[in-house]
């Protein structure tokens, strides 16, 4: 397989999920979309990896990624949780107490 | 409990002094060095000797030592540890520099000393007089010895040993011994209390009175007298150096009888007397003669009973009385009731002050006497400094018996002419001298500080008569004759009840001033730019990168909108940013 396809496809789900994290208020949304762009750099090592035919170094960090992800999401949910219990929403652009006020 | 235990120690020590003085009386002469370490070509290393100096120098202060630290049984009430532990500390010093033989552990004792009299002079911090006196006496004493540690590595580097003993000026150069010696000289001048830096001792009186007689009349004053006898033979081979010594000498031993003869509080009186009798063997010493020495180290060791028992006589009077200013004195002595009620001071006191002025049959006359007697001899033998030392310690001798006796008369006796002696001491209010004080509890001391004084006088009349009488009888006549001449108006004009105190007297012929305008208003100056440059130059640029940032953050911080959508998006546009400019650069 050309090593163009997976690279593509990688490209496609990285600027998808750019798109929903920066255009999406929902905040679960945007961890989908983080999800996304995680799994899209995964593909590119994978892609990398079966391209060089050497050793299993991109296997192994994708599969690292996979495990930081799951953290990741893990941690993410629990914030999201907490926002939900102290706003009663999951609004993104209304959650806004860290702003500066001069 | 702490106090006890240091009142102990001192008082042990001082005896354990007194015991090693009496072990090494007539051992013979002996060197140990320990503790040497090569630097490049030479040897710094500790040295310790033992020699007729020494041992005379220890018993010295051992006497001494022990005299105050019982005196300061009963004198001293306020912070006793310090005091104690402190004099104790002080005469472990004066013992190092007595017992060295390396210069360099000389200098540790003599710092000590140094560090020690500043911190006793302060012990009533309270006063402001005692903080301002301490601070004069370091920052005078400290100056002077910047010249003693110089002349320590010019002599010891130019004769390539510090070890005293070794020290041959025959294997010296002139320029390099002249240039040592001048500067050890420095360092002498200015422990000594001499000519130009004589203004810190009376300056050092608000001390407690026992470190007055311990540091400022017996011992520490007296160590440059000591260093000097020390290396006698080093400062004998140069010409130059004696001759300078003979005119700081003599000028100081007037100057200082001068300015004694027109103060009006006991311990200034002694305070500048000992100025003027180390500059007394100063000038014996500045003659260059195993003669000259000697007297030197006889007057060394008579000055010391008797200044020390002086300076212990004026403690009393100030822990009985309360001052010891002649204006307060006086008070108590319209009615004789000083005298009678200070029984055993006044005749201590009389015998110390008989002993200073050198009334015969006292140690002071014989030791004086020693002193004419050298100069006499290189005056005969035609030479010049040999005639200015003796023309200046016969005047001198002259204006001590007019000080003693002008001192001795006020405090203790009431002046006939009442009526000329009231305001004697005062300038305006001449009603003052009339109040009636107060007399019917004043009583002598507690016999722990009158054993003392009882102690030093019989010293101060026996010292005269163990270096065996040789006396002289022509010179023995004229110093009498000086001291009926000094001391004759002095009764005359107590008698009248006048104390003419020429002003040039009085202000001590405004060394202090002229010290003041030439050091200290430029320093402060310097000091005024100092802080001027730190606050208005290098406090600038620091006040301005402070306010940049303020500044910038002023702009900054409205970035901080709180919506992390925005936060996002500047990040990805960043990142694509940099990865164009990547882009643009590699490529």
């Amino acid at each position: 397989m050309p090593l163009i396809l997976p690279l593509l496809l990688a490209v496609v789900l990285f600027c998808i999920g750019v798109y929903g994290v920066l255009a999406r208020r929902n905040v679960i949304t945007m961890l989908m979309s983080f999800e996304l762009m995680l799994n899209a750099v995964n593909l590119n090592l994978v892609a990398f990896d079966a391209w060089r035919v050497d050793e299993a170094t991109g296997q192994t960090l994708a599969i690292f990624v996979i495990t930081l992800a799951a953290a990741e999401i893990g941690l993410g949910l629990a914030i999201v949780l907490l926002l939900f219990r102290g706003h009663g929403h999951v609004d993104a652009d209304a959650a806004r107490d860290l702003v500066e006020r001069p | 409990m702490i106090a006890t235990v240091w009142r102990v120690t001192g008082v042990a020590f001082s005896l354990l002094i007194l015991l090693f003085a009496a072990l090494l009386y007539g051992a013979a002469p002996d060197q140990v060095a320990f503790l040497d370490s090569p630097v490049g070509d030479l040897t710094i290393g500790f040295a310790v000797r033992t020699d007729d100096l020494t041992v005379l120098m220890l018993a010295v202060v051992g006497v001494i030592a022990t005299c105050v630290q019982v005196y300061s049984l009963g004198y001293l009430h306020q912070r006793p540890a310090s005091y104690h532990a402190l004099v104790t500390l002080f005469t472990a010093a004066m013992v190092t520099v007595v017992v060295s033989d390396s210069l360099f552990f000389l200098l540790i004792g003599w710092e000590v000393m140094g560090a020690c009299s500043y911190l006793l002079i302060g012990h009533y911090w309270e006063r402001r007089d005692a903080r301002s006196g301490a601070v004069k006496a370091f920052l005078m004493t400290r100056f002077a010895d910047v010249g003693f540690l110089f002349g320590i590595f010019v002599l010891g580097v130019g004769a390539g040993t510090f070890r005293i003993s070794e020290l041959d000026p025959a294997r010296i150069s002139a320029g390099v011994l002249t240039t040592g010696t001048l500067l050890l000289l420095v360092g002498v001048v200015g422990k000594s209390a001499q000519v130009p830096l004589q203004t810190w001792l009376p300056d050092a009186m608000p001390g407690p009175s026992p470190v007055s007689a311990l540091i400022h009349a017996a011992t520490m004053v007296a160590a440059g007298v000591f260093l000097i006898a020390r290396l006698y033979d080093v400062f004998a081979a140069s010409e130059t150096t004696l001759t300078v010594l003979a005119i700081v000498a003599c000028v100081t031993m007037l100057v200082a009888a001068l300015c004694a003869s027109a103060a009006v509080e006991v311990k200034r009186v002694l305070a500048w007397s000992t100025v003027s009798q180390l500059a007394i063997m100063f000038s014996a010493l500045s003659l260059g003669t195993a003669e000259g020495r000697h007297a030197a180290l006889f007057h060394l060791v008579t000055h010391a009973a008797f200044k020390g028992l002086l300076f212990l006589c004026a403690g009393v009077l100030l822990h009985q009385v309360g001052s010891a200013a002649l204006v307060v004195l006086r008070r108590y002595t319209r009615r004789g009731k000083l005298r009678k009620a200070l029984q055993v001071t006044f005749l201590t006191m009389t015998v110390g002050l008989a002993s200073l002025a050198g009334v015969p049959g006292f140690a002071g006359f014989f030791s004086k006497d020693a002193v004419i007697e050298a100069a006499w001899e290189q005056a005969h033998d035609g030479s010049v400094v040999g005639w200015v030392v003796l023309l200046s310690v016969c005047l001198t001798a002259a204006l001590t018996a007019f000080y003693c006796v002008r001192l001795w008369l006020w405090t203790f006796f009431r002046t006939p002419a009442l009526a000329g002696g009231i305001g004697a001491f005062e300038d305006g209010d001449a009603a003052a001298d009339l109040d009636e004080p107060d007399t019917s509890k004043l009583r002598d001391a507690p016999w722990v500080m009158l054993a003392p004084l009882v102690l030093l006088a019989v010293a101060s009349i026996v010292l005269g008569y163990v270096d065996g009488v040789h006396l002289n009888w022509v010179i023995g006549l004229v110093s009498t004759a000086l001291v009926l001449l000094g001391a004759l108006p002095a009764y005359s004009l107590w008698r009248r009840g006048a104390d003419p105190r020429p002003v040039v007297f009085e202000r001590e012929f405004g060394v202090d001033p002229a010290y003041h305008g030439l050091v200290v208003v430029p320093v402060r100056w310097l000091a005024k730019l100092t802080v001027a440059g730190d606050r208005d130059v290098i406090g600038a640029y620091v006040r301005a990168a402070g306010r940049t940032g303020t500044l910038a953050s002023q702009g900054f911080r409205r970035l901080q909108t709180g919506n992390v959508h925005t936060y996002l998006t500047a990040a990805v546009i960043g990142v694509v940013a940099l990865a164009v400019l990547a882009g643009v650069i590699g490529s």
